[in-house]
């Protein structure tokens, strides 16, 4: 899969911005603050729909702009049509077409691969379990149908719940109902989650342990007690442990159980890699999820993501940063920011230089 | 901008009304302090009067003129059939696909503890009533297909069950998250049709 064309108008600090992307290697040359990593999440929206760092649609569009629009256009495989994919921002609301029908941003997901590589990716093992949660649901939520509005669900119903245990009011009956539709969504995300794992868990330990000749581990750590995969077993997990909190529930006036609440920890030779691990355990770490990421959707899918690479590659010291080449060799079509320094790549791709906010293609 | 005082509260009241936002609040007043007076004499009058003529049916809690209303005076619908409804304009949208013809009772609104909605803010206890005086066989829970339509389906399934009413469930699933007044009718009629007993 690959972008044929990106268009975008007053996105960030681009006022107008057409590329015609190289189908494999694009490097993208720059000072700092010219606008690379703008352009980076310019085409991770343009495949996803949404940002991965803006915290507000309003942060997207250019200064003193009324909205923004990011359009690409993509070339799933190579028996399919081209796929026309639009996101018109504004400030309070965004509207994602394909091929001129608005569509839920669940359906883009579903269709067009991304797979994302920044610095800040050492917070998911840094940082707070909030970051690994979403990992869990982005990247790997994806691959399970229906996971993003279960999702939705999911959330919906711990708010109505929780608002109810705030008011401290309500009948038995109205309890119930809200508890029962917590555990059902919380049971189908939790059942999606451990099936996901039990598939890309191998494929990251596999990388790990072959570059390090350490021995890594990644635990699904649950706020319930996991006596079987399926949706019943789990539904029957997660009311039992309301039930066994009901106290704590009431005094801290919500949910403590379910699948808002889980983690992921890595353990490596046994060891907490979050408080023990080295950097440079940590930073290999990081490049198994991704690369496992990229191997994952090539078994589930049968094709490439496309890799976005911002600022990245010269983090990771030599043995690292071949084995990401060497992974990116395979046909997909790779972004890669680079310094302003030229960068001599031996395959054939096309080169782009950016001086504040705008981008031309070089030679 | 400055606005004088009446334009601003024109705009002001406009706008609180549903599905109006500012632009269009503002439009939609100096269309009227510019069109000719009786556009707006007229449609004063017409609020006026609405507020004035209509109630809610004391039977099935739609918005009527006559208590109780038309439909619930109507002997060629079955009283053995009560379809309920999240709001007045879901009975409008079932009628028009002409898929049922039994009474109708209007909750207005769903379970929703984050708006403050529980049990006792929606009409329940009069459908409760209404079943227990008897002549009802079944009653069908036509509300939305959102999280909080779904969960107010389910409650209302438990409660009625324990009447001995027969209860079901239109058909169709969660995901859809339509919302009854923008199905269509061939839709809602194949709904109603299929409907599952719960
Ligand atoms: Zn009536």
């Amino acid at each position: 899969m690959y972008l044929l064309h990106l268009e975008a108008r007053d996105f960030r600090n681009y006022g107008e911005l057409l590329v015609a992307p190289h189908p494999s290697l694009n490097i993208i040359r720059g000072q700092n603050a010219q606008g690379k990593s703008n352009f980076i999440e310019a085409l991770y929206v343009s495949l996803r729909g949404c940002s991965y760092r803006a915290t507000r649609e309003a942060d997207l569009i250019r200064w003193g702009k009324p909205c923004a629009v990011v359009g690409g256009i993509i070339k799933p495989g190579s028996e399919e049509a081209d796929l026309s994919i639009r996101t018109l921002i504004h400030p309070d609301r965004k509207e994602i077409r394909v091929d001129g029908n608005p569509v839920r941003r669940g359906e883009i997901v579903e269709r067009t691969g991304v797979v994302l590589f920044t610095p800040e990716d050492l917070w998911l093992i840094k940082g707070g379990p909030q970051g690994r949660r979403r990992f869990m649901d982005r990247e790997l939520g994806l691959f399970s149908a229906g996971y993003f509005d279960d999702l939705q669900h999911c959330r919906r119903a711990l708010s109505q719940r929780n608002a109810l245990l705030r008011q401290r009011g309500g009948s038995r009956a109205e309890n119930e109902l809200w508890t029962e539709q917590v555990c059902r969504f919380g049971a189908r995300i939790l059942s999606a989650r451990l099936k996901l794992l039990r598939e890309y868990v191998p494929l990251v330990c596999r990388l790990f342990n072959r570059w390090t000749g350490g021995d890594l581990n990644i635990r699904y750590q649950s706020s319930v007690v996991i006596s079987g995969i399926d949706n019943g077993a789990l539904e029957n997990s997660l009311l039992k442990a309301v039930v066994d909190r009901e106290k704590e529930e009431h005094r801290f006036r919500q949910t403590l159980s379910g699948p808002h609440r889980d983690d992921l920890q890595f353990m490596i030779n046994g060891h907490d890699a979050r408080s023990f691990g080295s950097q440079g355990q940590q930073r290999a770490i990081i490049l198994a999820l991704k690369l496992a990421q990229i191997e994952f959707w090539q078994l589930r899918t049968g094709r490439q993501p496309v890799i976005l690479l911002d600022d990245v590659l010269f983090e990771l010291d030599e043995p690292r940063r071949r084995a990401v080449l060497d992974a990116l060799r395979n046909r997909a079509q790779v972004f890669l920011t680079v310094g302003d320094a030229v960068f001599q790549s031996t395959d054939e791709h096309k080169s782009f230089h950016v001086v504040d906010g705008n981008l031309g293609e070089e030679g | 901008m400055q606005y004088t005082r009446s334009i601003r509260r024109l705009i002001e009241e406009l706008g609180k009304l549903p599905g109006i936002g500012p632009k269009t609040a503002q439009r939609l007043a100096y269309h009227l302090v510019t069109a000719s007076p009786e556009v707006s004499t007229n449609l004063a009058a017409a609020i006026v009067e609405a507020r004035e003529k209509l109630r809610y049916c004391s039977e099935c809690a739609d918005i009527t003129e006559d208590d109780p209303c038309n439909m619930c005076r109507d002997e060629r619908r079955s009283v053995r059939h009560i379809c309920v409804v999240e709001q007045p304009r879901d009975v409008v949208a079932l009628e028009k696909a002409h898929g049922f013809s039994g009474r109708y009772h209007v909750l207005h609104g769903s379970l929703s503890p984050m708006e403050g909605i529980g049990p006792e803010r929606l009409t329940i206890d009069r459908l409760l009533e209404r079943v227990r005086r008897g002549g009802v066989d079944e009653v069908i829970l036509a509300t939305n297909a959102s999280l909080e339509g779904e969960a107010t389906a389910l409650y209302l399934a438990k409660v009625l069950k324990n009447l001995g009413v027969k209860v079901s469930r239109l058909a169709f699933g969660l995901p859809v998250g339509a919302d009854l007044e923008y199905t269509d009718g061939r839709t809602l009629a194949r709904a109603i049709e299929g409907r599952r007993e719960v």
